[in-house]
């Protein structure tokens, strides 16, 4: 048993290794296909995805996992065969090896579950018929005396420098021998800047005190730059192999601005022991694992608060008020000490959004070669963290969203012309963090969203009456696309409209507490905003009290706190949404017992009216009292229960469970009820 | 933590057994302490527990844990079928008064033990009685009536009767039982 469970285990991490690798090599693909329109193959991209696929090969193989296996190994061939340069990289060969990509993650995604037999044989011929096209070799008289001992990349890669017309130099470059080892790799690091670092060959020079290379690399700068830049870190002489003429179309001097290959990266005969040390510190952790530490930490949270009332009690004493100062003051510095404990443990669960947001530029590259649309994709804010578990229910919610946009939203180029618009339409992914939320936009230049079409749709489908429709704003009218049953486009379109509807985007983002609005302008294009708390691993909540009832209201949608000294459940109004005025303005309210269907008991005490609110939403919520603030670990109710208005429910250890709201579901359904839509 | 083990304990213990096992020849030392024999191919071990005056029963295989009572968290707006949830390690049960759900009465405060079961990774808990222990029961001897003593309701959950001596035990259905819709 135990043992399943261990192999489970180290399967699961492998899944999740190999799905970091294939993130990586699609980030690779993106610049190889960006590479290609500008004509230039960065070498160091082209490698790193072909070590992808070589650790992929590797790793599948000791998991006995057959599928990966093959499809890595033909991958691995393909890209082995253009970084020798026995093929060129052309437009064809590129979508063979997405695809491979794509369906490894596809496979990766399914965890080995599915079969995908024939979808692998179809990948891997499609992969080997693009690999026909051999390239003729321009053989040249120079660097003969390298070439004998230049392994066949480095030979590729020497002549590729002739051909682009750059300038060869050999480096004879000598280190202490205590630090050669940094030397070097301060010495390489630089010349990538300005060049590429063709080989390093051992050098016949030797001295007791330093340890001699030589550096074969190829640049567009001349020997006293390249002379003066190496001079920076170490003693090198140069000397020039071959004078290169530049090529026209070439851009001066190599592309700094693509990844590099890292300095690790020392190929053969490298000036140093092996070793199996894996670079890097970085500890792979199950999330689960995390959640367990949250678990640990919201009991501790719990503790101390009855540490704090045991202090309480013993300040009250005459006798013991001495002892209960005390045990207050070690509860403050507990507290404080849990406060940094929890927020170390949120911080390692956060990831920056820029994870999701590279799975989306394949994807929309994918969408558009599909549709035949040209699209670009932009993104802002890739920095912006988040927790883990939140980016991954945001995957495919906004994976939807960007598929409505594709076919709705983004025209066909001609169409594009035909308004004076540029004919790639661009769909910019934007993110920022406001308070406790995360801001995801979604912006496209696109046709926008017709309000007189959906007006007709929404009616047409039954969702809205004729009459009810004409006394909705505009804004209103745009948000019926959120309906369930709501599909402008009559064909099933490979892209869309298949039943997976904005409804179901709507239902999703608001389970993890987040709310979804739109903004559009005809003809200009649409923006999708979704706000979306950072974690939902462990919140600060407001405990309240209604009608006996205890609530957890999460702090990060919480606004003002007010108290209502008149029972403003008395105005007479029969809705169990009433109007109230805040601050002079005016405002959707809810009781919240009346919310949950439960009598509220009229006792004309003061109650409170807290004000929630999401974007740019508000709502005051009414309750008979406010309990305290705590830290509670939101948990999601069972699948049989599905509850509008509670998000989940937060373990109070011995105390039993609380239930915690969901402000935006409870936001949702007042807020409906209060603009009467959809009442008849 | 008491150092000697409660009645909770043993009935754990006997569902952990009985799910660890497999289907071969029985390990001697649990053979003795709790009657449990090896299970073959044709018969079904199922726990059984009382409800009022009847007696039911569930497949083992489906048993997770027996937990004494404690505080149940109602929730609003669901059918009154679901009793609340509780926490068990972290993860947040629902808890089904099946009383109420077999039509033969009310689950008042609990007083008995929750039995909790799954189906894959859905959890619910049932609060019995009483639980009258676990029973292999040859596929062959349960009885496929439709004619079910109880209400109405009951026979629509009810798989099979089961007759051990002069006991009737209805087998209950744990899929169409915690398949609710509210």
């Amino acid at each position: 048993m135990a043992n399943i469970d261990v192999k489970r285990e180290r399967f699961r991490e492998f899944l999740a290794e190999s799905e970091d690798i294939l993130n990586s090599m699609g980030k690779g693909l993106l610049k190889l296909g960006k590479g290609i329109k500008a004509g230039i193959i960065d070498p160091a991209v082209l490698n790193g995805i072909f070590r992808s696929a070589h650790t992929l090969k590797g790793m599948s193989g000791v998991f006995d996992f057959a599928e990966m296996t093959s499809l890595s190994h033909a991958l691995e061939d393909t890209l082995d065969l253009l970084r020798m340069g026995r093929i060129v990289l052309t437009d064809d060969i590129l979508y063979a090896v997405m695809a491979t990509h794509e369906l490894m993650l596809r496979i990766v995604a399914s965890g080995g579950e599915s079969d995908f037999t024939s979808e692998i044989e179809t990948t891997k011929n499609n992969l080997s018929r693009t690999c026909q096209t051999k390239k003729q070799k321009t053989e040249s008289g120079i660097g003969k005396e390298f070439l004998s001992i230049l392994t066949e990349y480095e030979a590729h890669r020497f002549r590729e420098n002739l051909r682009d017309g750059r300038n060869i130099f050999l480096l004879n470059a000598g280190f202490a021998i205590t630090r050669f080892d940094k030397g070097y790799v301060a010495l390489t690091d630089l010349l990538k800047t300005e060049s590429e670092v063709i080989a390093t060959l051992p050098s016949s020079r030797t001295d007791r005190e330093m340890l001699f290379f030589d550096i074969l690399i190829g640049s567009s700068r001349d020997r006293h730059f390249i002379r003066d830049l190496s001079g920076k870190v170490a003693e090198a002489d140069v000397k020039v192999i071959s004078e290169g003429t530049p090529v026209p179309q070439g851009l001066p001097g190599m592309e700094p601005a693509l990844e590099l290959v890292s300095s690790k990266d020392w190929r053969h005969r490298k000036p140093q022991r092996e070793t199996l040390r894996r670079s890097g510190n970085s500890v792979r952790v199950n999330i689960g694992k995390l959640d367990n530490i949250m678990n640990i930490v919201s009991e501790l949270f719990i503790l101390k608060r009855d540490i704090a009332s045991l202090g309480e009690e013993l300040k009250r004493n005459i006798e013991l008020s001495g002892f209960g100062s005390k045990l207050s003051r070690t509860e403050k510095l507990l507290d404080r000490k849990l406060f940094d404990l929890r927020n170390s443990i949120l911080d390692v669960r956060m990831v920056p959004i820029g994870q999701l947001f590279s799975r989306f530029e394949t994807f929309i590259n994918k969408l558009s070669s599909e549709t035949g649309k040209e699209i670009r994709i932009v993104t802002h804010g890739d920095e912006t963290e988040i927790d883990k578990l939140i980016i991954e229910e945001l995957a495919d919610p906004l994976m939807h969203i960007i598929m409505n946009v594709v076919d709705h939203g983004i025209e066909p180029a001609s169409v594009r012309d035909a308004c004076g618009k540029i004919r790639a339409g661009t769909i910019a992914l934007n993110a920022y963090q406001k308070g406790k939320h995360v801001i995801v936009e979604v912006k496209d230049d696109g046709a926008g969203i017709d309000e007189d079409f959906v007006r007709e749709k929404t009616v047409e489908k039954g969702i809205v009456s004729a009459d009810g429709v004409k006394k909705l704003s505009r804004q209103e009218i745009i948000e019926l696309i959120f309906m369930p049953g709501f599909s402008t486009r009559d064909a099933v379109t490979e892209t869309s409209g298949r039943g997976v509807g904005l409804d179901v985007v709507k239902e999703n983002i608001g389970r993890i507490g987040g709310i979804i609005d739109v903004d559009t302008v005809k003809g200009k294009g649409t923006r999708f905003i979704l706000t979306i708390p950072i974690t939902l691993a462990i919140i600060q909540a407001l405990i309240v009290e209604d009608c006996g009832e205890r609530y957890a209201v999460p702090f990060s949608s919480l606004g003002e706190i007010i108290e209502l000294r008149d029972d403003p459940g008395s105005d007479g109004s029969v809705d169990f949404v009433e109007k109230i005025t805040v601050n002079g303005r005016i405002m959707p309210s809810v009781r919240l017992s009346r919310f949950f269907d439960k009598k509220s008991a009229d006792d004309g005490n003061v109650r409170y009216g807290i004000i929630v609110g999401l974007a740019e939403h508000r709502l005051c919520v009414i309750v008979d009292r406010l309990v305290e603030e705590l830290d509670v670990v939101v948990k999601p109710l069972s699948r049989l229960l599905k509850i509008p208005g509670i998000a989940g429910a937060a373990d109070m250890g011995d105390k039993g469970t609380m239930l915690v709201l969901d402000v935006p579901g409870i936001l949702e359904q007042a807020l409906k009820e209060s603009k009467s839509i959809l009442r008849n | 933590m008491l150092g000697r083990k409660t009645d909770i304990h043993k009935e754990n213990e006997v569902l952990e057994r009985v799910r660890q096992t497999p289907a071969s020849p029985a390990e001697d030392d649990y053979a003795g302490s709790s009657g449990y024999r090896a299970l073959d191919e044709e018969k079904v071990p199922v726990i059984s527990f009382n409800l009022l005056k009847n007696e039911y029963a569930f497949e083992i295989n489906g048993a997770v844990e027996v937990l004494r009572c404690r505080s149940i968290t109602a929730v609003p707006r669901t059918t009154e079928i679901i009793k609340g949830i509780l926490s068990l390690r972290g993860e947040i049960i629902p808890i089904i008064d099946l009383k109420k759900r077999l039509g033969v009465g009310v689950t008042g405060e609990c007083d008995g033990k929750i039995l909790i079961m799954a189906i894959e990774d859905l959890k619910a808990g049932f609060i019995v009685d009483k639980l009258s222990g676990v029973h292999e029961v040859p596929w062959n001897s349960i009885v496929r009536s439709s004619v079910v003593e109880g209400s109405p309701e009951t026979s629509l959950f009810v798989d099979g009767v089961i007759s051990i001596g002069n006991r009737t035990i209805n087998l209950l259905n744990l899929g169409k039982i915690i398949n609710i819709s509210c």
